[in-house]
């Protein structure tokens, strides 16, 4: 992907948002290919360290998606989940990836046009945003 | 990259389908194939038309077997498709279907969603890159086998869930069919006819009915709610609520005795309201169980707040029904003084009487005095009393209300009771405390020679004090003694002049009146206090002769606690009120008060007992002559009350020390209670805290515990609805004398209420509790079935699978106000046109027309009707979705008026376009279009009253637009049926919660896949059937609770379930026992093995969510096959390009 | 009301007169033995775990170094209790830091009676044996006679001079000539009765002088981290900041609470293939390693930073002098407010990862149904 394109990790529950991706994609609702999904049982599986990684690797955008509140396949991963973010967010935009960077979305199973919003959304905001401070970190 | 490097142990395998066209036309399968190629370890990477065909699958069983591959990675569409199938086709080629395959996403999030055919490629590398790092991660997995519970829960009794029990049942697995109403049926038994066929609802639904009833391996658990649901597919643990009948099904014939003397009426939901049940009822005649069932909420908020628990709804509706005897004798069982307390009672009841929502309270207190008023406490019979060994004796020390109340309820329990009072008469502070004004002397000596009739001995100057004691009484012989001596003592002002003559404490003058002392007041009366003591002092005086009565209260009138109505009397008996002022001194000569001395205060900040305290302003003293000064400012115990009981606590203001619960004093065969205890309270209180002693020495003298059961009263606000439409009426007032008339007499002031009023009266009430607990029923009922104190139980299921059809509700119209609906009399919904045309429904059968005067009355068939579809369905504003029903049960009406109505009545449908798609369907259309019914392709838009010819004079004009034609239609009718939409449960929500499934965008509860698993859900075992899905017509209900059905006796058939392995486990060399895993854990999986200090996965009760995993620092807690290395290495895949 | 028994000593005698404190317990076996420090045979301070009176003669609560969180040391002795009574003498940090071990099941406190010491801060290691090398002695460092030297950064943010949730408390500040023991709870106070000591009212300037060292402290904090968040708006400061790192994992031994028996940057899951590697450095271009050093500190963020006591140990346990503490605090404090939690401050408060609720945090989403 060009340099100028973000590109966003997904890590989303199977429940819900992963089930309205795929219901976007039985809709045939397009949005950008930014996207890159990576499937989790449940948002409260997310390891803060998935996050960290992923923007380590370069990532310009982090999305968790996860069921809404009280609907959680698990009962309460979600909260779980919601607490992470609400950490991680405290800890990265000390250093200059802020909440504009890291999502965590509640998409139900049945939202499909939902998920294309979000990430149409997610993906215009990161390219006015440009690319993540952590880009080529690694280079010499 | 073809060529393996000698140490590596991996050999991939990559397969990119095309997936016909959908993938291939925007992913260049080709180019991603090479690509993959080039990455290491991947040994094989082909493109193919259809991976999950035969040969697609074959192909990678050949690669395995020659190129030695030990992993395998598809990229097709969403692994929640095909996932499986590939996992097959690895085991088949004998590798570990977890550790070989990993599925990657091309279709649904690339191909199907990506416009740009470049982006769509360069993403599935990516992706395509990540699986195939990812894949290198997995491990060896083995599925665990669990046995599979055969019985099976259906959650609704409506035709779906019948006919899924029917077949499971009949396939020889226990059945569970939990149903929320009191019948099974289900809408469908609410219809009259069902088309195409026209057999009637009820010839074909009733059989069900009957068969599931009847069946041996079907439990009906009717009247109930699943609470809970645990564990998971072929092992649920299911908790569910069954709702108190209050009718026990093992007596209940089913003979409907107890509904003809149930006074309670409200409109049946079994008839959507066209039709009134009472409060114990059947939905119907055919129901299934017969039991019947008493439709009781939460005690009416009169009846909560009633200190002493009265029945107070039930006795307003048996004044309503006439019944003066029956409501006297339900007061009895909460109070032994309805005449009384129908006078005196501050009537707490009132204050939170609901149908002050519609205008004002009832006046629940001046119907149980008129009650009372009705009949003759002389030659009332005596209510009935237990058998006991009439051995122990209990003695009652007070005869006022709480010691009355107490022997009362001892009486009733069949022990004998004397109760010992000092003065030489019976009432205590009633009679001595409560001017005759208030509480005529013959409505007491009338109440207290009925309660002498009931058996309790009572000996007046007899007092229990220093010289005979509660110990004289225990060694007379008694068990156990009451005491209830009061608080009677007038508190002091503590100001200089207090001693002079004319100082008269405000109960020391009612006392001597009551008790026909001597006593006389001056021409100017000063009464000091705001208390209702001091406005009964105040109008005492004034009938004594004072020509100026003057009350000093020292707070504003909003402060007073003395209540409302006797503020209001006194003022307007000539009573003056100086608020804000108090005395300073009281001024004499000659020993004889002269006047006194006030002061005025203003209110500062509030004290402890939340009101404003009063602060005296220096300098505003001033003087006012008067020559008599009537203290009013409290009263207390007492003080040598102490003596008689040694060894029982009183504290420093002179009330006795009691349990609150039990009243017991610290001498346990000592109770006590009434004002001696709280100080000055309520005459009901009183009689409450004696009914509570009485239960506590009965539970004593029989050696029981005496806390158990007791204490908080039952509340709760689940009540009846206020009924709509009920219009504001006047609150009953009683018959008063002119104040200045009645200020010259001790007559009572206030006569009671004629029948008329009382009855009307009582007829205001609304019903909260909906049962009023009035216990006709009970006496109706000869098989002894009615039990009104049955609780809710919990009733633990263990199924193996659960079959949800819960169905759908009809959409109520009210809200789109311009089709008239609630408004116009006979503008009515489908659902009502079918129980007017059911023969159980109101009308028996015949289609009539709605009395505009009365809801519930019908007179003639309409001449004219129009029926409107798509009332809330395929409507924006609404619900988008066809409600796929309306089109079919349209025709159906119009054929069924033609039928009952006579051939010659004009029906109109007004419909978008007519669906008609099933077996059959179209033919009917046919003849019913034959049979002259209108049909108008246009959504008609409103239904009015307001005629614009005189054609349309009395009739209700339907306006629409024929889309056919272009033309404004107005076509006026006699009736308008709308066709509602069909609607999801308004809990469809917590259900999908409670069951771990979940809803659509409207709602309906959503299925695995729309096509292919259109009954399973994502939560296996757990199958849904009927129009809780979506709506359906009741072949394709019946038709999918076959389905499901068939899907939960494949589990019980196969006996056990293979449960996904992908569940966490701890390491044990890595774990440090924090536990903090276990807390989060929603499932209670994780256990701390005390042994080795670390956590350990019950395997058995883990579902693999991660909670633990998420959180553990050290990675000791992993979910297998979503290890960090799994997921690192997808990151890494998908962010190797950028 | 605190209830306070005096202990005066004569200049010099400051340890003579605590040793005579701490024997009386051990005599009146009223512990089995004393966690404190106390000087080493043959040079330095350590914590010493004495159980015979003789022993005492060595000790010295307040010399100016932790040469680590006793916290660490008391979860040792507890976490497999022996069901002996012992007391512990510690500093706020460790109090602290052993309330958010105690909430992990990794210490106990049963048999355990905390003495808290008031605390005007430490040296670094090797200045505290730079310091008493040349015989400088705690009173000298207590009476503020040490130039030369300075105190530990950290210490110069900490707003806890004074130990909470302690049984017992040595007080100094306030105090002169004298220790005022401060007897807290009830286990506190039971010590005392089996000592059969008086109480009196404390030092009385004392609530005023802790007020003044906070008051310094929080400007100084307050100071640094703006500096700090200033010096490390993005990652290439943080970087920079980092810069020194070689993936020692010094620090996290030295953490109090990173608790965990094996750190995963030590497990399976950091452990990379050569192609691994070399995938990076294809991506790149160039591969700074060791990799994984900034991962390390952000995930050690994610673990531990709601959980930090601020004592400042991470930047005396680094051999290449990264001011790890500042960055650990600044990060603390956001992190910590967050979830409305600080670190040590109640036993009874749930550790923010270890819990959640149905109704907060719904700004995080910015969504509601």
């Amino acid at each position: 992907m060009s340099a100028n394109e973000p590109t966003i990790v997904a890590f989303l529950c199977n429940w819900c948002t992963f089930t309205a991706a795929d219901l976007a994609g039985t809709s045939r609702l397009s949005y950008p290919s930014n996207v890159k999904i990576i499937r989790m049982m449940c948002s409260g599986m997310v390891d803060p360290k998935y996050v960290i990684k992923a923007f380590l690797e370069g990532a310009d955008g982090v999305l968790i998606g996860g069921c809404w509140p009280g609907d959680c396949h698990y009962i309460n991963g979600n909260y779980k989940a919601r607490r992470r973010v609400a950490l991680l967010t405290e800890i990265l935009k000390q250093f200059g990836i802020g909440e504009d960077r890291l999502w965590l979305r509640w998409v139900a199973a049945s939202e499909g046009n939902m998920f294309q919003e979000v990430i149409t959304d997610m993906t215009k905001q990161l390219k006015e945003l440009g690319p993540s401070p952590l880009k080529g970190r690694l280079v010499a | 990259m073809a060529a393996l490097p000698e140490t590596s142990q991996e050999r991939i395998g990559f397969y990119i389908c095309h997936c016909g066209i959908n993938i291939a036309y925007k992913v260049r399968c080709p180019e991603l194939a090479e690509y993959i190629k080039t990455l290491p370890n991947v040994v094989v990477s082909r493109d193919y038309l259809f991976m999950c065909s035969d040969p697609g699958q074959e192909l990678i069983e050949k690669d395995v077997k020659e190129y030695g591959l030990n992993r395998v990675v598809v990229a097709s569409c969403s692994p929640r498709m095909h996932e499986h199938t590939f996992r097959a086709a690895c085991a088949r080629a004998g590798l570990n279907p977890f550790r070989a395959f990993h599925h990657v996403c091309v279709r649904e999030h690339v191909s199907w969603v990506t416009l740009d055919e470049d982006q769509a490629t360069e993403k599935a590398k990516d992706l395509c890159r990540a699986g195939v790092l990812r894949v290198q991660h997995q491990d060896d997995l083995f599925p665990k086998t669990f046995p599979v519970n055969t019985n099976t829960l259906v959650v609704g009794g409506g035709i779906a869930g019948m006919q899924a029990s029917l077949d499971i049942a009949s396939a020889g697995y226990q059945v569970y069919l939990v149903e929320r109403q009191p019948t099974i049926g289900g809408h469908m038994l609410q219809y009259d006819k069902t088309f195409p066929t026209l057999d009637c609802a009820a010839c074909i639904g009733t059989p069900k009915m009957v068969s599931v009833g009847q069946h041996k391996k079907i439990e009906i658990l009717s009247y109930c709610e699943v609470e809970s649901v645990d564990g998971f597919v072929g092992n649920f643990q299911v908790k569910v609520r069954k709702r108190a009948r209050y009718v026990n099904p093992a007596k209940c014939t089913g003979c409907g005795e107890c509904t003809q003397n149930c006074p309670v009426e409200l409109p049946n939901e079994w008839d959507v309201g066209t039709k009134k049940r009472k409060a114990v009822y059947q939905s119907f005649p055919q129901a299934v169980p017969i039991t019947f069932v008493i439709d009781k909420r939460d005690r009416a908020p009169c009846v909560q707040t009633c200190p002493a628990g009265t029945a107070a709804q039930g006795y307003v509706t048996l004044i309503r029904e006439g019944k003066y005897e029956e409501a006297v004798r339900l007061i009895l069982e909460k109070l032994p003084l309805p005449g009384v307390l129908g006078r005196v009672c501050p009537a707490p009841c009132e204050t939170r009487c609901r149908r002050a929502e519609i205008d004002s309270p009832v006046s629940i207190r001046d119907l149980k005095r008129f009650a009372a008023d009705q009949i003759d406490l002389g030659t009332f019979a005596l209510p009935p009393v237990a058998k006991q060994p009439p051995e122990e004796r209990v003695a009652v020390v007070g005869s006022g209300p709480a010691g009355i109340s107490c022997a009362y309820f001892l009486v009733r329990q069949g022990y004998p009771v004397t109760v010992f009072e000092a003065l030489p008469v019976i009432g205590g502070l009633l009679r001595t405390g409560i001017p005759e004004f208030r509480l005529p002397r013959d409505v007491l000596d009338r109440e207290i020679e009925f309660l002498r009739r009931t058996g309790i001995e009572f000996k007046t100057g007899s007092p229990i004090g220093k010289d005979r004691t509660v110990d004289h009484l225990l060694s007379d012989g008694y068990r156990a003694v009451f005491l209830a001596t009061g608080a009677w003592e007038s508190m002091q002002l503590g100001v200089d002049g207090e001693d002079l003559d004319g100082v008269l404490p405000g109960l020391d003058l009612l006392r001597k009146k009551a008790l026909g002392e001597e006593v006389s007041v001056g021409d100017r009366v000063v009464v000091i206090g705001g208390g209702n003591a001091a406005m009964d002092a105040c109008r005492t005086a004034l009938r004594m002769g004072a020509s100026v009565v003057t009350v000093l209260y020292r707070r504003t009138r909003a402060e007073m606690p003395a209540s409302e109505e006797e503020i209001e009397a006194a003022l307007a008996e000539g009573v003056k009120i100086e608020y804000l002022a108090a005395p300073v001194r009281i001024l004499g000569n000659g020993g004889r008060v002269t006047g006194m001395e006030c002061i005025r205060m203003e209110l500062g900040e509030p004290d402890e007992s939340g009101r404003r305290r009063p602060v005296p302003q220096p300098g505003s003293e001033y003087t006012i002559e008067v020559d008599t000064v009537i203290p009013a400012i409290g009263q207390r115990p007492d003080l040598s009350r102490r003596d008689c009981t040694p060894g029982v606590g009183f504290d420093r203001r002179g009330r006795v020390e009691v349990d609150p619960v039990s009243m017991q004093t610290s001498r346990p065969e000592i109770f006590a209670g009434g004002d001696l205890y709280t100080g000055p309270a309520t005459v009901v209180e009183a009689v409450a805290a004696g009914h509570e002693a009485a239960i506590s020495i009965e539970r004593f003298l029989k050696g029981e515990e005496l806390q158990a059961n007791r204490g908080e009263k039952p509340a709760g606000e689940d009540w009846a609805p206020v009924p709509a439409g009920e219009q504001p009426r006047e609150r009953a007032q009683m018959p008063e004398m002119e104040p200045k008339e009645r200020a010259k007499t001790f007559a009572e002031g206030q006569q009671g209420l004629s029948e008329e009023q009382a009855r009307a009266e009582a007829a205001r009430c609304i019903a909260c509790g909906v049962c009023c607990e009035c216990k006709l029923c009970v006496s109706a009922c000869e098989a002894k079935a009615i039990e009104h104190d049955q609780q809710d139980e919990i009733v633990d299921l263990n199924v193996g699978s659960i079959v949800i059809a819960t169905g759908f509700d009809a959409m109520d119209p009210t809200p789109l106000d311009h089709y008239g609906y609630g408004r116009l009399p006979n503008v009515v919904t489908n659902l009502e046109f079918e129980r007017l045309s059911n023969s159980t429904g109101p009308t028996s059968g015949k289609i009539l027309m709605r009395d505009p005067q009365d809801h519930f009355k019908y007179t003639r068939p309409p001449a004219s009707v129009a029926i409107l579809h798509c009332i809330g369905s395929r409507d924006k504003n609404y619900h988008e979705y066809c409600s796929r029903t309306c089109c079919m049960y349209a025709l159906k009406f119009a054929h069924l008026i033609k039928d009952k109505c006579g051939h010659d009545t004009q029906i109109y449908n007004f419909y978008i376009d007519m669906r008609c798609f099933g077996k059959g369907y179209e033919e009917f259309y046919q003849r019913v279009q034959s049979e002259g019914v209108r049909m108008i392709r246009g959504k008609a838009v409103g239904v009015t009253d307001r005629a614009e010819s005189p054609d349309e004079e009395g009739y209700l004009v339907v306006q629409a637009e024929d889309s056919l034609t272009g033309q404004l239609l107005r076509v006026p009718v006699e009736m308008a049926i709308l066709c509602t939409a069909m609607e999801p449960r308004p809990d469809a929500v917590e259900v999908a919660r409670t069951f771990g499934i979940s809803t659509g965008r409207e709602g309906f509860f959503t299925e695995e896949h729309p096509k292919l698993e259109p009954v399973s859900t994502p939560t296996a075992g757990v199958f849904l059937a009927g129009a809780c899905q979506g709506p359906k017509d009741i072949p394709d209900a019946v038709a999918q609770a076959k389905a499901a059905s068939s899907e939960a006796q494949s589990l019980s058939t196969l006996g056990q379930v293979v449960v996904a392995p992908m569940i966490s486990g701890i390491d044990p060399d890595v774990c440090v026992g924090c536990q903090v895993c276990i807390d989060l854990c929603p499932y209670s999986a994780i256990e701390i093995d005390d042994f080795r200090g670390i956590s350990v996965v019950n395997e058995a009760l883990c579902k693999g969510c991660g909670s633990c995993a998420g959180y553990c620092p050290s990675g000791a807690a992993k979910i297998r096959h979503f290890t960090d290395k799994q997921i690192f290495a997808e990151i890494d895949g998908i962010m190797a390009s950028g | 009301m605190a209830e306070f028994t005096k202990l005066c000593y004569q200049k010099g005698e400051l340890n003579q007169a605590l040793s005579e404190f701490f024997g009386a317990l051990i005599e009146q076996k009223v512990f089995d033995a004393v966690l404190l420090p106390a000087k080493q045979p043959t040079r330095g301070v350590m914590q010493t775990l004495i159980s015979r009176p003789d022993k005492l003669g060595a000790i010295d609560p307040w010399a100016p170094v932790v040469p680590q969180n006793a916290a660490k040391l008391v979860s040792a002795l507890t976490a497999s209790p022996s069901g002996r009574p012992a007391a512990a003498v510690l500093r706020s940090c460790e109090v602290r830091a052993l309330i958010e071990l105690t909430k992990l099941k990794q210490a106990t406190q049963d048999d355990v009676v905390l003495f808290g010491i008031d605390c005007p801060g430490r040296f670094e290691n090797h200045d505290f044996l730079a310091f008493s090398d040349q015989g400088g002695t705690s009173e000298d460092f207590l009476s503020g006679d040490f130039k030369g030297f300075e105190v530990a950064g950290a210490c110069k943010l900490c707003q806890h001079p004074v130990a909470g949730n302690v049984d017992v408390r040595l007080c100094m500040i306030g105090a002169e000539n004298a220790v005022y023991v401060e007897w807290l709870t009830e286990r506190g106070n039971a010590v005392r009765e089996k000592l059969g000591m008086q109480t009196e009212a404390g030092p009385k300037n004392r609530d005023s002088e802790v007020e003044a060292i906070k008051k310094q402290r929080t400007e100084e904090r307050d100071r640094r981290f703006a500096e700090f968040r200033e010096a490390t708006r993005d990652f290439q400061s943080l970087q920079a900041h980092l810069a020194g790192c070689v993936n020692c994992y010094n620090c996290r031994v030295a953490c109090p609470v990173c608790y965990c028996k094996e750190c995963v940057f030590v497990t399976d899951t950091f452990r990379h293939d050569g192609s691994q590697y070399m995938g990076w450095a294809d991506k790149r271009g160039a591969l700074k390693m060791p990799v994984d050093s900034l991962f390390y500190h952000l995930t050690r963020l994610a673990h531990i930073s709601t959980l930090c006591v601020g004592c400042g140990q991470c930047t005396s346990a680094c051999p290449n002098d990264i001011q790890l503490a500042p960055l650990f605090c600044a990060v603390a404090e956001k992190t910590q407010a967050r979830f409305d939690y600080r670190a040590g401050r109640s036993p009874d408060e749930a550790q923010p990862l270890a819990t959640f609720h149905d109704d907060e945090l719904v700004e995080v989403t910015g969504q509601v149904k």
